[in-house]
């Protein structure tokens, strides 16, 4: 299931833009929790592809390398390390804003978004691009007969790439002349009601209510 | 190195900022064993850079990436987004001064290895003002080593796409 596919890439970026600072300056690991659940669901909703893997990786390197030192009140002793109170939840705290952070970043760049001005051109060609090169699939790279060099495959990877690029350019000429959206009212009728309820979130953490 | 001409537009800058931030976004799926233990695969397209655009796209190039990166990692209101700023801006000065400086007599690898060395020397300098004090010390000469061997490789495999590509062979114009 997608939720309005159609929304135009500027009111999309706009809308999760005004979220930013709801979820990077939120305290509240329970709102932490549920803001990230709420990203990731709403990246799958719009028909992206979730990989929980690296997220699973990411999550632990990143408590794991806050259990390292260690604060606040001992809770348990694995194979002599402490695991404590604070460090764990700074831990969890810091890995979830990062992999929250990724995926607002994800879902609110599209490649058709159109910033103003000739930077804003040049950067919408940026991601449309990034979004290109990741979706091409690498695997044939190394389906050589006999042995391929790790130079020769590095090579060969970044010349395709690179030569794909004038196919391309023509695909984004076009992406861009087909930018013409009509703003989604559903959007923003989720939006708002969505971005006002981080904003209370935000402001009751801030009067210590959470 | 020899200095040839390329021929490029400003998407080629584009698609090469969106090869960085790929690149940054596979190295930011790697695991490391410790934080300042970085490959710096996201500046791989930069080195190459300096021997095919002009020194104003290398800047527009810099500036790409490094707000893209911001962008796509999510980094761009966090201190991640000045280090990373801050080191592909020195990185690019460093590396074209020494590309233009020294000429046929450095390789990509001695550009890499000067880019890799300012870009860790200014992030240890914020690392000095806005997280660590004089602690950064302690750190520093991991640092720099990591920097070295990483911006070697990294040199190396700049070097070898610059005599191997086809890409650049089919973009060559002149000397």
């Amino acid at each position: 299931m997608r939720y309005a596919p159609e929304i135009k890439p500027e009111h999309l970026f706009t809308g999760w833009f005004i979220f930013l600072p709801l979820f990077l300056f939120q305290t509240s690991l329970s709102v932490r929790i549920f803001q990230t659940v709420c990203v990731i669901a709403l990246f799958i909703l719009r028909g992206k592809r979730f990989k929980i893997l690296p997220n699973i990786l990411l999550f632990t390197g990143i408590t794991a390398a806050h259990l390292l030192r260690p604060a606040g009140e001992v809770l348990l002793t694995v194979f002599g390390m402490p695991i404590t109170k604070d460090a764990l939840v700074s831990g969890v705290s810091r890995s979830l804003l990062l992999i929250g952070l990724v995926y607002v970043s994800r879902i609110s760049i599209s490649s058709r978004l159109l910033l103003p001005g000739r930077g804003g051109q040049l950067l919408g060609s940026v991601f449309f691009y990034f979004e290109r090169i990741t979706e091409i699939r690498y695997g044939n790279i190394w389906e050589k007969k006999g042995r391929v060099s790790l130079i020769n495959a590095f090579t060969k990877y970044l010349d395709d790439i690179l030569f794909l690029s004038d196919n391309l350019s023509e695909e984004r000429t076009l992406s861009v002349r087909q930018n013409r959206y009509p703003g989604n009212k559903r959007y923003w009728m989720f939006m708002i009601p969505f971005l006002m309820f981080n904003g209370t979130l935000l402001i009751l953490n801030y009067l210590k209510y959470l | 190195m020899m200095k040839m001409k390329y021929k490029y537009s400003r998407e080629t800058v584009a698609l090469f900022a969106a090869l960085c931030i790929f690149l940054s976004t596979i190295e930011y799926m790697i695991p490391k064993p410790v934080p300042f233990l970085r490959l710096g695969l996201a500046n791989l397209p930069l080195i190459i850079s300096i021997a095919v655009f002009s020194p104003r796209d290398i800047f527009l190039l810099v500036i790409l990436k490094a707000v893209g990166q911001g962008f796509i990692n999510g980094t761009l209101f966090s201190y991640i987004f000045l280090f990373s700023a801050a080191g592909s801006l020195v990185s690019g000065l460093v590396m074209l001064g020494v590309f233009y400086l020294f000429g046929r007599r450095i390789s990509l690898i001695g550009v890499s290895i000067f880019g890799a060395l300012g870009s860790n020397m200014i992030q240890l300098y914020l690392s000095k003002v806005f997280i660590f004090g004089s602690a950064v010390k302690y750190i520093a000469p991991p640092f720099l080593i990591t920097g070295f061997v990483t911006s070697l490789v990294l040199g190396f495999f700049a070097s070898e796409f610059f005599y191997r590509s086809r890409w650049l062979k089919a973009a060559e114009y002149g000397v």
